[in-house]
């Protein structure tokens, strides 16, 4: 798929958001991504499995306990004869503040 | 007429009725009998002035019937192969449709058509004529549609070939359009204007 920085800019990117919560994401961190030719084109793809890590912060006002983040994961990917309508997928992370 | 001619003649008007019985061009591998085609559904999309165009507008005309997205890097390699054909076999009634599955709009749409100079009727689709033609889920996704308007070969799902696209442009082109006196007895017709021109 896409990496997070696609070549061309009609290209959707791997994206990734965390809703406001009682965590704040910090950063959010990609893989190095690929470069494969198609064509005369370059495409700057994640293939495989891959890892994407984020760094939270607690708010100052959070309290204790058990929390939920909710994230969005948006991606959109192709083969060399194809492509995928963009989707996008819910991510429900459970934390506990302490 | 000499016994040569007449019999060239003969050869010709068999050629022809045979052709004519089978209810396929020849050079049609790839073209569904016309038996089995199946009508494609009708929609009403906007174009890239806000004007609302039909499916059945086209109706008299071949229509290829592409389904892309700007974001659809085999839909970009086809682009120039539809534009090259729209010149080509415009005044011969072929009419390209693109069906834009941007979810972002026209506000995407317009600069790339103007990029690529794109010279075909551009639609905004959505989900709606998406499920009509049985989901596209995957880009580019293409049809191509017969003058009375019924789907003439398999779709193709995905990058097809330029030259196979050129072939079946040029056969579904070349069938007689149906209700039309000239075609309904053409080869008989045409077999004998073979034998007029040979005496």
């Amino acid at each position: 798929m896409n990496s997070n920085k696609p070549k061309d800019e009609y290209l959707i990117p791997l994206k990734l958001e965390w809703e406001s919560g009682p965590l704040v994401a910090e950063s959010i961190s990609y893989p190095q991504p690929e470069q494969i030719k198609v064509g005369n084109d370059t495409l700057s793809v994640f293939t495989g499995s891959f890892a994407l890590s984020t760094v939270f912060k607690a708010a100052k006002d959070a309290s204790a306990g058990a929390k939920s983040l909710t994230g969005k994961l948006r991606y959109q990917a192709c083969n060399d004869q194809m492509c995928f309508r963009p989707s996008s997928l819910i991510i429900h992370l459970p934390v506990v503040v302490q | 007429m000499t016994i040569r001619n007449l019999r060239a003649v003969s050869a010709f008007s068999l050629v022809l009725f045979l052709s004519g019985c089978s209810g396929q061009p020849p050079g049609t591998a790839s073209a569904k009998t016309i038996k089995n085609r199946k009508p494609a559904p009708d929609f009403t999309l906007k174009d890239a002035s806000g004007n609302s165009v039909k499916l059945s507008d086209f109706r008299g005309k071949v229509v290829l019937l592409n389904f892309w997205a700007t974001w659809c890097g085999p839909c970009a390699l086809e682009i120039p192969w539809f534009v090259e054909f729209q010149q080509q076999f415009k005044s011969r009634g072929l009419e390209i449709v693109g069906v834009s599955m941007d979810e972002e709009g026209w506000s995407v749409i317009k600069p790339f058509m103007a990029e690529r100079k794109m010279n075909y009727h551009v639609l905004l689709g959505d989900d709606s004529v998406s499920q009509l033609y049985g989901g596209i889920e995957s880009l580019p996704t293409t049809f191509i549609i017969d003058r009375e308007g019924r789907i003439a070969v398999p779709p193709h799902v995905g990058l097809a070939g330029k030259n196979e696209y050129l072939q079946e442009i040029q056969s579904v082109l070349n069938e007689k359009q149906e209700g039309n006196s000239a075609s309904a007895g053409g080869f008989l017709r045409l077999g004998a204007t073979a034998a007029a021109s040979h005496r």
